[in-house]
């Protein structure tokens, strides 16, 4: 018998499970799973546990449990030491498709003590109710990162579908999979070729997203991955960085000094673009262009080519809320352009965790 | 494991490591022989247009009739725009010319551009290459 | 008189200290002085096997990797790397952040990603979740920035083929001298894999392989477009 290590899997609560979840896992069944931990692995993005379970011929079989990302865990105080081998664990959780013995748990209950380990972890806090002022910069601008002396950084908690802003009430999980596949056509002006490569990769439940392989997360994926991003505004020498927490810990440059954009035609094809920013009152406007195809720039799947042109504006209306709103203009893929957006929240005196995507894990 | 990851391991292990990477970024004397110049007649097979050196693969035809595929390292994009080059210069299927490259020091199909290589186009012009 | 104006200059003195430590150079790119720390391979630094005290199996586990030529280290297969494994070719840039009490370190290669070196006066945590890159804080001595790093995992080759452990302590010194030069300076303090601290040092200055480019821009390079 083949002794799998397993680690914990949390699930985070949400009714949706992610992508690369929904094509591992069967969120319609129910398995509930009791054995003895072998193994615990406690690594970013996903821990695992390993347990044996014993049927009742006698017979063990190894299972490995995905408990979830090591940051949330952690949160609600657990701990890689909140179990020991030998202990004695009831798993609920969605069984793996296939044969594999795997699950992953929507909840575990010590035995010995009845203790239930864990359940929905909290979520994040975000900050007071109140809507504090966004902080400025003496010159009176807005702050993209904290006041002086605090610390932060943004999350995508929220609704973060890249949408057509005329369409409405379209119904999709946190990673862009629709419910209504007939609502392709709503989502974004697609070519013909562009909308048949989208339906299949929802058919496909984004089994082929290049985030499996650690690709970067380049465009406004890089605003909808979790685990955060922030902005290090370089006034003196006219550069705002964006250091993401998501993808594999990347950073992005957005040139503020007022050089020209590049040209087409010269510029080197990055996953991040080239980018040049410049304010407009109140909103950071960047205008990228020279992105490759080696990766999906949006999240559900959404395809691109190299004549990608984003405009992105970056607001703060109050101290806990980055509005992003960004006009896709690809006429090779849309007929037409189209803006979409969301809103990051502000997570007060806290600082990203290191993640670094190890491939075939989930961020 | 490409040829460069190679490199990069291979002074991992002979250097301890330090200011190792996957791009095996490397002295230019240490790779090529500059009084070695190289003249390569061939067919574009690939651009890479990318930091920190552009590279042209060419497939090349030997007086035996044998094809041998070459590599020139470029100079870095930007530099190589100031000499007027775009992503788009070269087609797959031109026959061009670089002249004055530097062999590569371990006889392999190698070369390196140096301040005075050039190359010709299928159109005629000259562009440096570094 | 003669006392008098000794505590004069005295004073003077004291007070230009300060100025001094204000008007050291940045560790990387201001207004005026743009560009980034250039790497080539053969930084070199570390010292040679017979003065590394290591415990029989980290030595054990260093000829190991020695021996294999086959063998490759993480960063080649696009595995993050702390400490010392950050300063990779092509090269980095170094990112004082004052106002945020901050020291960010960005390299072009490896994963392409950022450490962050906090300036802020905390404590590292009691029970660190071991990670590539440590938990590091940071504080100005004179002209040297001193980083001290716990918390790594054991996923990484961070010193070339020399063993690190989870216990590992690490503490760099890092300094700007003039524009073209930056000195670094790294003690292992690893009761996990050796006896003793032992440290490694390299310099980029204007005849080193490693340069300081000026103008020159951190650029995007993504290992696992290439492997």
């Amino acid at each position: 018998m083949m002794r799998w290590t397993l680690t914990f899997l949390l699930v985070l609560g949400s009714a949706a499970l992610s992508a690369q979840r929904s094509a591992t896992y069967d969120s319609e069944r129910q398995v509930r799973l009791e054995g003895a931990v072998t193994r615990v692995e406690w690594v970013n993005p996903t821990a695992f546990l390993f347990i044996d379970v014993r049927d009742s011929s006698g017979v063990v079989t190894g299972w490995a449990v995905e408990v979830g990302n090591p940051i949330d865990l952690e949160r609600n105080k657990w701990t890689r030491q909140s179990l020991r081998i030998g202990d004695v664990i009831t798993v609920d959780g969605a069984p793996a498709r296939g044969p594999n013995r795997q699950a992953l748990a929507r909840s575990i209950v010590h035995k010995a003590t009845g203790k239930r380990l864990f359940d929905v972890p909290a979520a994040r806090s975000t900050g007071s109710g109140r809507a504090a002022p966004a902080p400025r910069w003496p010159d009176g601008q807005i702050r993209l990162g904290p006041a002086p002396g605090q610390k932060g950084y943004w999350a995508a908690t929220g609704a973060k579908a890249l949408v057509d802003s005329t369409a409405t009430n379209i119904r999709m999980n946190d990673e862009g999979l629709l419910a209504n596949l007939a609502d392709a056509d709503r989502v974004a002006p697609m070519l013909p070729w562009a909308k048949a490569l989208y339906l299949l990769r929802q058919r496909t439940l984004l089994k082929d997203d290049p985030i499996a392989r650690c690709m970067p997360p380049g465009g406004p994926r890089q605003f909808q991955m979790p685990n955060g991003v922030q902005f290090i505004e370089q006034r003196d020498t006219g550069r705002v960085l964006v250091l993401m927490g998501g993808g594999n810990r990347n950073w992005r440059v957005i040139n503020t000094d007022g050089r020209p954009q590049g040209q087409a035609a010269e510029v080197v094809l990055t996953y991040y673009g080239t980018s040049v920013g410049r304010w407009e009152k109140d909103a950071l406007v960047v205008d990228s262009i020279g992105y490759n195809e080696r990766f999906w720039f949006a999240s559900g799947g959404l395809p691109h080519t190299e004549a990608l042109h984003l405009t992105e504006r970056f607001s703060r209306p109050d101290l806990n809320t980055l509005k992003y709103d960004v006009t896709v203009d690809d006429p090779r893929t849309y007929t037409r352009p189209w803006t979409g957006g969301w809103t990051l929240q502000w997570v007060p005196g806290e600082d990203i965790e290191e993640y670094f995507c190890e491939e075939g894990k989930t961020p | 494991m490409t040829r460069l990851a190679r490199v990069a391991a291979a002074l991992v292990i002979g250097l301890a490591g330090f200011g190792t990477s996957v791009l095996a970024h490397h002295s230019f004397d240490a790779e090529f022989d500059s009084n070695k110049p190289v003249t390569i007649t061939g067919v574009v097979t690939k651009l890479d247009w990318v930091n920190p050196h552009a590279y042209v693969y060419l497939d090349s035809k030997t007086a035996s009739g044998e094809v041998k595929r070459f590599k020139v390292e470029m100079g870095p994009p930007y530099a190589l725009v100031r000499g007027g080059w775009k992503r788009d210069t070269l087609k797959i299927g031109d026959t061009v010319t670089v002249e004055g490259a530097a062999a590569a020091k371990d006889g392999s199909d190698y070369a390196g551009s140096m301040p005075t290589t050039q190359m010709r186009l299928a159109s005629g012009q000259k562009l440096t290459m570094r | 008189m003669k006392r008098q104006v000794c505590a004069v200059i005295i004073a003077i003195a004291s007070s230009m200290s300060l100025y001094a430590q204000e008007g050291r150079l940045s560790l990387g790119s201001t207004k005026d002085q743009k560009g980034f720390w250039e790497i080539r391979p053969g930084l070199g630094g570390a010292p040679r096997p017979a003065d590394v005290p290591f415990q029989p199996w980290a030595k054990a586990l260093y000829d190991y990797r020695q021996s294999r030529t086959d063998l490759y280290p993480p960063l080649v297969r696009c595995k993050p790397s702390g400490g010392p494994g950050f300063f990779n070719a092509p090269g980095f840039e170094i990112i004082e952040v004052p106002e945020q009490q901050r020291v960010f370190i960005l390299n072009i290669a490896g994963p392409h990603s950022w450490r962050v070196i906090y300036t802020d006066g905390r404590p590292h945590p009691p029970n660190p979740r071991p990670t590539y890159l440590g938990h590091s804080v940071g504080r100005w001595e004179g002209n040297t920035l001193v980083v001290d790093t716990v918390g790594f995992n054991e996923k990484q080759w961070m010193v070339g083929t020399y063993p690190t452990t989870e216990r590992l302590h690490l503490v760099e010194r890092i300094s700007r001298p003039d524009l073209k030069t930056l000195t670094y300076e790294a003690t292992i303090d690893d009761p996990g894999a050796y006896t003793g601290p032992w440290s490694l040092k390299w310099t980029i200055n204007a005849t080193s392989k490693s340069q300081w480019i000026p103008d020159g821009e951190i650029f995007e390079y993504i290992c696992q477009g290439d492997n």
